[in-house]
């Protein structure tokens, strides 16, 4: 045959169609619209047996219990928190802080992954041992130069085991100088102090039929917002029988809105028509009885009569005579009522002379120890870590000693450190707080920090103070170590939470029990003694004995007081009610020196939301996606609400970039013009503007702590910053809209 | 064929063998080439017999494959799952247990099987739907795989990545066993069957 | 009967009143669906929040302003009186479409060809696009959940009831041999809502909270004129809610229309 053309022709041909009687081409088709639809880089998350371990989320003191899935390759991993259903507390319920918590543990850019120590400026990783050798060396030399307080330890909670262990091993080592974030605890432990003689108490709102909250949060960050909310959900129950909440307070907030009733009142005037109400009480003759056999009633009961009468009231609070009879009667008849005080707006402790008007006003109704009243808590038996220690003789920086029942000020420190009165200080460690973001007047604590020869951290993310830190020592979260907290702020139970390591996220971390251990050992002599723990795990397990012991106690996750305790006694000095503590003479003034002037003619308070989080906590990438326009509006600019007549007044208008200018510093906003904000008033979010934490949270919106000017609370002496007289000006810049 | 007596000018049928010729040599090439080159192969990390252990377990397929309580189903085991008969040392004689006891029982390290079956990410199958509640067999999906004494090869598509298994081991539509788990081969059951349901019941 | 009967509808009753905002639901939502996170997520355009919850005022000046919260997740159109759900009868690649058991929309991304037809035909802004894909950076993949595939760029996302978690309810049925309670399919807002302002179940099975709940003379829906017969039902007491849910002429009385019939 010849290979001719023809013959080529029909070979290919035959070949042609040969392949394609293959399932060859259908099938290399379909491959390909196959390999179309494979997106090699979006993950493909591995599977595994569900199963779930109860824990407590100590920011928010949830209960919840981690969603786990265990993989047959990567290993056990938390895709989820979830309520607890079975929680005491929160039943069920989680916020958003909670529910985004697996992504702030695994997300290791915002995490400190390694310990880090500064050498010439620059931060490196390090070995572990390397790390706590570096703290340790300081401390020690300190202590043999005779300069042991001049080391001072900030921390967040004096009621974890972490806070018993500081205390420990401060007054071992020989420091006067451990403070705790300034919290309302302390208000309500000195209000109650003086009063009651005793400052355990809660508010059992669960059972409250009629409740007023004076100035503080109930619905944006009271105690363990979850508990607060069931209790709020009970209330709304049944239509016919709701419970009444009246909410007083210059801002129309989530609770004022969610109240039945709002008393719109001036600033700061929250105590006074608590006052006022007690006044309308004990006019109507509707006193009870401990009130009235209580010392100093007469001069309690003239006071009120003369200073606090329903016109001058309405007057300073601007709010009608009329609405505060009718919530005077309301709380006066109903059977169950309640009057709150708590935590500021501004994320600050209260006013000492608004949380004793309060409690003046409850003990007036005759409410303690009454279901639906003021309760007593039976408090928790944790077992102590040890025998008693001497405290240091030196004075406290904080002038702890200068006011009452010497409560602790960490703004305080700060002041008297950089004045260096009545010394400076050598060395600064800080334990799981942020005050370099979360001040309250950051830029002190940043100046503190800065003067500051050593400062270490014990830190779970890469915040704004381990920034700034020499060393920083990386502190697991709450999903990878044992820890506990104890009863949130204002329940009418006593309880205590535990929480244990579900995954190991980040290998390198420790809690921050186990690094203060590792220091104290190096440190050996008392302060090793203080703390005879081969881990934090045997503190805890030391603490829990009181408590059932830690097995049962991580298994349940918490203990909590059976029911609330019915019944009331006094412990004061005279074994009656106190309504003119002898500590103080008279009800203690109402907070003077914050108000407008010419320079500053606004005053300026935080807008606090259980979406930006709280304090110095950061938010997870998640809780950045909720916040809305109305907070963080586009291209990262935070947004200020402000009264539509105040705006107009100043020739201000919506969208209006602006700067506001306190005595402290300042921040730059996007102005809203909102009706429920008060006339005179300029409102920040709390928790927006970090510096640090990489892509999803540094530099979105301005730092309200930035601005916030701290004064000393005329009566408790605690730093206050509830309000902050600014200026506003308009500011560069193109708003966005 | 016989190819003597060409001509050039005359167009015998005779020549047609090369057309019959280059049909055959590229259908040759469509068929059995074609899958050589798209499919490649990846060991096991050692051999098992499913036969040998099917002997030895009391309950079939579900002693190691099972559903868990809250009804997902294990699919293939975990390495725990196995330590609940075989220690550190080995149990038998063959060579391959002497590599999952050295090199995966004493390290506690998970064996890397490959999955025959393994759908893409997108895909929702429940085992309780079909073996619980339609009441199906293993082996009418999964063939006889608890009767080798080997694990067959394990092959994946070198374009898509996906095991042999799921577009099936025949090049023409002839079904398995293992029958073929492509969405279309699912569907079809579902249609034969008589069940009708929505996207999602098999996307996730 | 409504044009889309279907044996079970799945659906929701949400009491605005005692809603707070604080975002649980919303996260607990993105958290449970593996919903991505962008660098950038001020810019509402693209950013995808399967449940927002969106603020309201009722305008009223200092001192009677009151806000309120409107969660809204994907309302489950039936459409009813001829009306299709939107999305459904738009959708060119049959990437969606409504579940006729469950009565649940369904979203099939990697189905889905990006043309956002369906985003432009929702009344409820409840679709979202995938403009870019999701970074996941350094870890934020490890809690990635494996019942929902994280999604790719160019396509459509939306809420689904959690609809991965009827069929591990389902699972569970088939495998115990006891029918699916009520309480065992429960979507993750449901379950993180801490004041409990969200309650879900079958809307057509008396037995279920929601079937007495959706009665309530408070009760409401979103843009009920425009007959998308939606299964999420709101409740409020407050009539500036309410008249908020729909678009009233100011001296507009407020009736309760009636749309879907069957519900």
């Amino acid at each position: 045959m010849n290979w001719d053309r023809r013959a080529f022709v029909k070979f290919a041909v035959g070949a042609v169609v040969g392949l394609n009687a293959s399932p060859l081409v259908p099938k290399l088709m379909d491959d390909v619209a196959i390999w179309t639809q494979n997106w090699s880089w979006v993950p493909d998350p591995e599977t595994g047996a569900v199963a779930f371990a109860k824990s407590i989320n100590p920011a928010t003191q949830t209960g919840v219990k981690a969603r786990l899935v265990k993989a047959r390759l990567s290993g056990q991993r938390v895709i989820r928190v979830e309520g607890d259903p079975e929680h005491p507390l929160s039943q069920g319920g989680v916020l958003a802080a909670d529910a985004a918590a697996p992504q702030q543990s695994y997300y290791q850019a915002m995490r400190v992954d390694a310990p880090m120590v500064r050498k010439e400026g620059v931060r490196g990783r390090v070995a572990a041992e390397e790390a706590v050798q570096k703290v340790a060396a300081k401390l020690k030399a300190l202590a043999q130069a005779g300069k042991a307080s001049q080391v001072a330890i900030i921390a967040d909670d004096p009621f974890s085991v972490t806070g018993e262990m500081l205390m420990r091993l401060a007054a071992a080592y020989g420091t006067p100088n451990l403070v705790f974030m300034p919290s309302a605890k302390q208000t309500l432990a000195l209000a109650g102090g003086l009063m009651f003689g005793q400052g355990d108490i809660g508010f059992d709102l669960a059972n409250a039929t009629y409740t007023v909250s004076f100035g503080t949060p109930l619905l944006e960050g009271f105690g363990a917002p979850v508990a607060v909310r069931k209790a709020f959900a009970a209330w709304r129950k049944d239509p016919m029988h709701r419970a009444t909440l009246v909410q007083v307070e210059p801002r129309s907030s989530v609770t004022a809105s969610q109240a039945d009733l709002w008393l719109a009142c001036k600033p700061g005037t929250e105590g006074v028509l608590a006052y006022a109400m007690a006044n309308l009480m004990i006019q109507a003759g509707k006193v009870d009885s401990a009130a009235a056999n209580a010392a100093g009633f007469e001069q309690f009961k003239a006071l009120l009569a003369g200073e606090y009468s329903l016109e001058k009231a309405s007057q300073a609070s601007g709010v009608p005579a009329d609405k505060i009879k009718a919530v005077a009667e309301g709380f006066m008849k109903a059977p169950k009522a309640v009057a709150v005080c708590g935590p500021g707006n501004s994320g600050d402790p209260g006013r000492l002379f608004d949380f004793m008007a309060v409690l003046a006003l409850n003990a007036v109704k005759g409410n303690l120890g009454k279901p639906g009243g003021l309760v007593l808590r039976q408090g928790v038996a944790w077992k102590a870590l040890g025998g008693p220690l001497d405290l240091p003789g030196a004075p406290r920086l904080d002038g702890g000693g200068k006011r009452i029942m010497g409560s602790y000020s960490a703004y305080d420190l700060a002041a008297a450190a950089l004045k260096g009165q009545p010394y400076p200080l050598e060395a600064l460690i800080v334990v799981g707080c942020n005050p370099a973001f979360a001040g309250p007047q950051a830029k002190v604590m940043r100046q503190l920090i800065d003067n500051t020869p050593f400062v270490a951290c014990v830190s779970e993310f890469m915040d704004e103070t381990a920034e700034l830190a020499d060393v920083v020592l990386p502190k697991a979260s709450f999903l990878e170590c044992w820890g506990d907290c104890a009863t949130p702020y204002g329940a009418a139970q006593s309880f205590y939470g535990v929480h244990q390591p579900l995954v190991s996220a980040l290998p390198q971390t420790k809690s921050a029990g186990d690094w203060l251990l590792a220091v104290a050992k190096l440190l050996g002599g008392k302060a090793a003694e203080a703390l005879p723990f081969a881990e934090a795990k045997e503190a805890l397990a030391a603490r829990a004995e009181g408590l059932g012991g830690l097995e049962d106690l991580a298994a349940k996750g918490y203990w909590m007081q059976e029911k609330p305790a019915y019944g009331f006694s006094f412990k004061t000095p005279s074994g009656r009610l106190e309504l003119a503590p002898s500590a103080l003479g008279k009800p203690a003034a109402p907070a003077a020196g914050v108000a407008p002037s010419k320079e500053r003619p606004l005053l300026m308070a935080g807008i606090p939301s259980l979406r930006t989080g709280a304090g110095g906590a950061p938010m997870s990438p998640y809780q950045v996606k909720i916040l809305d326009e109305i907070t963080l509006a586009h291209k990262d600019q935070l947004v200020v609400e402000i009264n539509p007549q105040t705006a107009h007044a100043m020739h201000l208008g919506e969208g209006d970039m602006v700067e506001i200018a306190s005595a402290a510093g300042k921040i730059n906003a996007r102005l809203h013009l909102y009706h429920g904000a008060a006339p005179g008033m300029v409102f920040v979010p709390v928790g927006l503007g970090h510096t640090a934490f990489g892509m999803y949270l540094k530099n979105k919106g301005a730092n309200f702590f930035e601005a916030v000017e701290v004064a000393a609370d005329p009566g408790s002496g605690l730093p206050q910053w509830a309000l902050t007289p600014v200026s506003i000006a308009k500011a560069g810049g193109v708003s966005h809209v | 064929m016989a190819t003597h007596g060409k001509k050039q000018d005359n167009r015998s049928p005779a020549d047609w063998w090369l057309f019959v010729l280059g049909f055959v040599l590229f259908a040759a090439v469509g068929f059995w080439a074609t899958p050589a080159i798209l499919y490649a192969e990846k060991p096991q990390p050692f051999q098992f017999s499913h036969k040998l252990h099917m002997e030895q377990v009391g309950e079939g397929c579900q002693s190691c494959h099972a559903f868990r309580e809250d009804g997902s189903y294990t699919g293939i085991p975990s390495l725990e799952k196995c330590k609940e008969c075989h220690g550190e040392e080995p149990m038998g004689e063959t060579p391959e247990e002497k590599v999952f006891s050295k090199d995966y029982v004493a390290k506690n390290k998970p064996i890397p099987w490959q999955v025959y079956s393994k759908q893409p990410p997108c895909v929702f199958f429940s085992h309780a739907a079909h073996v619980a509640n339609a009441g199906l067999e293993c082996a009418s999906c999964h063939g006889d795989h608890g009767d080798t004494e080997k694990l067959r090869t394990y092959e994946y598509n070198r374009l898509t990545g996906y095991s042999r298994d799921i577009w099936g081991w025949s090049l023409i539509p002839l079904d398995g066993p293992p029958k073929r788990m492509k969405m279309d081969d699912c569907a079809k059951c579902h249609r034969d069957n008589g069940v009708r349901d929505a996207c999602f019941v098999c996307h996730k | 009967m409504s044009s889309s009967a279907s044996e079970m509808r799945f659906g929701m009753v949400i009491d605005v009143d005692k809603c707070t905002g604080c975002g649980a639901c919303s996260v607990a939502c993105m958290s449970e669906n593996n919903v991505g996170v962008l660098p950038d997520e001020t810019d509402k355009i693209r950013s995808i929040t399967w449940l927002r919850v969106y603020q309201i005022d009722n305008g009223q000046p200092y001192p009677n302003t009151q806000i309120a919260f409107f969660p809204r997740p994907c309302q489950h159109c039936a459409g009813s009186q001829g009306h299709h759900t939107p999305c459904v009868s738009v959708c060119p690649a049959t990437a969606t479409d409504r579940d006729p058991k469950t009565g649940i929309v369904s979203q099939i991304p990697t189905r889905c060809i990006g043309c956002r037809y369906c985003v432009a035909a929702c009344p409820y802004h409840a679709r979202y696009f995938n403009w870019y894909d999701v970074p996941w950076p350094e870890g934020m993949d490890k809690p990635l959940s494996p019942f929902v595939a994280p999604r790719m760029r160019g396509v459509v996302e939306k809420c689904t009831f959690c609809f991965h978690r009827y069929q591990r309810a389902q699972n569970k049925a088939f495998t115990s041999g006891e029918a699916m309670g009520e309480m065992d399919y429960q979507t993750a807002c449901t379950e993180a809502c801490p004041s409990g302002a969200i309650t879900f179940g079958d809307l057509n099975n008396p037995e279920h909270k929601v079937h007495e709940l959706k009665k309530s003379p408070y009760a409401f829906r979103l843009l009920e004129r425009l007959h998308t017969d939606t299964a999420v039902y709101y409740v409020s007491a407050r009539e500036w809610v309410r008249r908020q849910a729909d678009n009233y002429l100011s001296g507009e009385k407020l009736a309760k229309v009636q749309a879907g019939g069957g519900h």
